[in-house]
């Protein structure tokens, strides 16, 4: 009895001791759930205390603070099982300011009795004052790609103005602003005015590359609703903002890199009917000439699609005849507006966020080692290079009203 | 003098004890090191290159093996090379393999504190790592190979689940390419990088005792390696097209951001890493006894000791040695120098010896 107890019992007791403790345990009920930050510049004053720091940064020549402003979600409130009288909201912002991104998020727990996890954050949204700075590239963000805990996956957005508005949304529906934003993204493959969703990681992939980029515009409205739409353009040396593409052109855009989805092209037909084009399904394959020092582009974009629209009086001459002509107004209308933004891209920001480069990387690596440096920076080869574009559009379906042409029989 | 009468190493089991005791080295930064390496594409044929060259000192090695059936360095080196000379280079060797096998316990630690045990001290991941490797490389070598057997499927399972999931999900194929790309001087510098995978092989030296049919060795050794080859190549094509060539050299732990990436529709997955880094810890663990258990059998070997006791006598060094880079850089620093010092043994070990052998016509 007693040697069981020495040889079950003991080694029971030392187990106990060494299992139960767990250095990384937190309670769910004490986390906080960051799910979006927004980072601004600021001047306001830290606090008074810190004033003395403060004076001795601006001496460094370093006046500029970052506010950051986290959206914490209450996981216990969100539920809402018969709590029907405390109609609180399901989150809460919390905003400091600091010289460091992560003191400022560290500052979060001198707020709250919260412990804050990182793991779960959606959205990191920056001002564009500070994406226009050089605070972008001295590496205002290299916090959230150092962190463990960040992911790469979290959305990238440059708001126009303050980036804390944009956690201060108030939808209709009374959703948390980070999760309703994640949302709107998502639903990029219905419209193509806006670029393919933005993660962090792809923000550090081009910056590392030097390439340069595009990122969404989300604006916030004055009912503090928000809008997607448009695209920034980062220079790729700088890795700051370098200016914007508009709707039309983020269209454009997204038709040459093949990143377009879903959406509408309209443009008057011959008599001057408008008609909207529904893209389906949109490719594009870039195909690089080099002939020694020469470099060209030739630019295959084929369209797929069906006429959701014709505002032509009097009926509808579905015919093949109109589908055919139809097809060649698209045409021509994806072709203007795909060469006006190449020539504003060439002409005006000389800056290639098509990525180019990467095809003559693939095609010939000598020659890419040759232009590398200088693509759309230094010596600008970019701005120079002919690109044609091949354009292919094919209406395969005409909606349910019209009568086709030919008689059946 | 050392004898053992069972031989339990059959060829099955050396492949997998090979592979899995390969596996888990080079895995995390690999994509890293190598691609800067290269300075950008070619990683994987530097790879290639890399496993070519390791079967061909496999082959070598098992030359050496084949002329003693049975025996392993410390028994077979005497006759060779004179007793002292060759009781200096064991216990050199033996002495490599200590300083490596702290510092993978240090990795373990290192990268088990980033991403999952924020709070717990190094001292404890070490610590706790080291008790528990310790308690298997006692079991002795049948243990050792139940165990890899077990765990290799599940280490091999994960990291195809990654590679797949990623190549599906994020893989950009024009980031990937071109492929062929620079001249041999680049993939002699990405093979340098790459070395570090492949040294575990070593303890075949120590192990032949115990092979069932030494005449085989050098295919369960080039099978093992090529298994190993295979996976780093595709990790590294798919971590440049996951991130990019510039992208790649900037991340510490390329492979555990792979597998942070993956996400399943509907948030069905999610923090996949920490399920990855279990099963990394799990690949390293096999790493770690079974070279401890190659130390401790060194040892009784070339001090006539008993093994079970001299696999837990040098826990305090692992230990100590495990704490002793400062931070992440001098880490890697010293993993380098090892990675040159384990090729020097594992190169001239077979060319020295055989030569001497034929010279001398012995066996």
């Amino acid at each position: 009895m007693r040697a069981c107890l020495y040889k079950t019992g003991i080694p029971c007791l030392i187990a106990v001791l060494l299992l139960s403790g767990c250095w990384d345990l937190q309670e769910i009920e004490e986390r906080g759930l960051v799910i979006g930050l927004a980072l601004d510049l600021t001047d306001e004053e830290v606090d008074p205390e810190n004033m003395e720091t403060y004076e001795e940064w601006k001496k460094k020549g370093e006046p500029d603070r970052v506010r950051l402003t986290g959206q914490v979600a209450v996981p216990t409130q969100q539920g809402g099982n018969g709590q029907s009288e405390t109609e609180s909201q399901p989150y809460f912002n919390m905003s400091t300011v600091s010289h460091s991104v992560f003191d400022a998020l560290r500052l979060f727990s001198t707020r709250s009795s919260r412990t804050f996890t990182l793991d779960h954050i959606k959205l990191v949204a920056v001002s564009d004052n500070i994406a226009a700075s050089d605070h972008f590239n001295e590496g205002l963000l290299d916090f959230f790609l150092r962190d463990h805990q960040m992911r790469r996956r979290m959305l990238f957005f440059v708001t126009e103005g303050e980036a804390s508005q944009l956690l201060e949304l108030e939808g209709q529906f009374n959703e948390i602003p980070a999760m309703k934003i994640e949302a709107v993204s998502e639903n990029y493959s219905r419209s193509n005015r806006i670029p393919h969703p933005f993660a962090i990681g792809t923000l550090s992939d081009e910056i590392a590359k030097e390439t340069s980029f595009i990122i969404r515009k989300i604006k916030v409205t004055k009912d503090k609703d928000i809008k997607v739409a448009g695209a920034l353009l980062f220079d790729g040396k700088f890795s700051k903002l370098a200016g914007e593409l508009g709707e039309q052109e983020t269209i454009a855009y997204n038709l040459i890199v093949g990143e377009h989805q879903n959406g509408i092209i309209t443009a008057p037909d011959k008599q001057g009917h408008i008609a909207a084009f529904e893209i389906f399904s949109a490719d594009s394959k870039i195909k690089p000439t080099i002939k020694r020092d020469n470099i060209s582009f030739d630019i295959h974009i084929s369209a797929t699609g069906h006429l959701g629209e014709t505002q032509y009086p009097g009926g509808n001459p579905l015919t093949s005849k109109y589908i055919k002509e139809v097809e060649e107004v698209m045409k021509k209308e994806i072709e203007t507006e795909v060469n006006k933004v190449t020539e504003k891209l060439q002409k005006e920001f000389k800056l290639d966020p098509f990525n180019l480069l990467d095809e003559i990387r693939v095609k010939n690596y000598k020659m890419y080692e040759k232009v590398r440096r200088n693509w759309d920076q230094g010596e600008k080869i970019f701005s120079d290079v002919p690109i044609r574009f091949h354009i292919d559009t094919k209406i395969e379906r005409i909606g349910i009203s019209g009568k086709p042409e030919q008689k059946e029989g | 003098m050392f004898v053992t009468k069972d031989r339990k190493l059959s060829t099955g089991s050396l492949i997998i004890l090979i592979a899995s005791t390969l596996l888990g080295v080079g895995i995390l930064t690999g994509p890293r090191s190598i691609t800067a390496a290269v300075d950008g594409f070619g990683g994987w044929i530097a790879v290639l290159l890399t496993g070519l060259l390791f079967i061909l000192i496999a082959y070598a090695a098992a030359y050496l093996i084949n002329m003693f059936p049975g025996e392993n360095i410390i028994l077979f080196g005497p006759a060779i090379v004179t007793k002292p000379i060759n009781n200096t280079i064991c216990f050199l060797y033996l002495l490599y393999f200590i300083i490596s096998t702290a510092l993978y316990s240090r990795n373990v630690a290192d990268v088990m504190k980033l991403y999952v045990l924020d709070t717990t001290p190094t001292t404890v991941i070490i610590g706790s790592f080291l008790l528990v490797s310790t308690y298997t490389a006692v079991q002795g070598i049948n243990v050792l190979i139940r165990l890899n057997m077990l765990l290799f499927p599940i280490i091999f399972g994960m990291l195809g689940i990654i590679l797949v999931l990623n190549a599906g999900g994020e893989f950009n194929f024009t980031e990937a390419r071109p492929f062929f790309v620079g001249d041999f001087l680049t993939y002699l510098n990405g093979m340098k990088s790459s070395l570090d995978i492949f040294i575990g092989i070593g303890i075949i030296y120590f192990l032949s005792v115990f092979l069932r049919t030494p005449e085989k060795t050098g295919y369960a050794l080039s099978t093992g390696i090529i298994i190993v080859t295979l996976i780093n190549m595709i990790i590294i094509v798919i971590s440049l097209g996951v991130f990019n060539f510039a992208s790649v050299q900037n991340i510490v732990y390329p492979t555990v951001e792979l597998a942070k990436d993956i996400q399943l529709p509907g948030a069905f997955l999610e923090r996949t890493e920490s399920l990855f880094m279990t099963i990394w810890v799990l690949a390293i663990f096999n790493v770690v006894s079974v070279t401890q258990y190659t130390v401790s059998l060194g040892i009784s070997q070339l001090f006539n000791r008993k093994r079970k006791l001299w696999v837990v006598w040098p826990l305090p060094i692992y230990f100590l040695i495990a704490l002793a880079p400062r931070n992440i850089d001098e880490f890697f620093y010293w993993r380098s120098i090892l990675s040159y010092v384990g090729f020097s043994f594992l190169l001239a070990i077979p060319l020295v010896y055989i030569l001497i052998a034929k010279i001398r016509k012995v066996a």
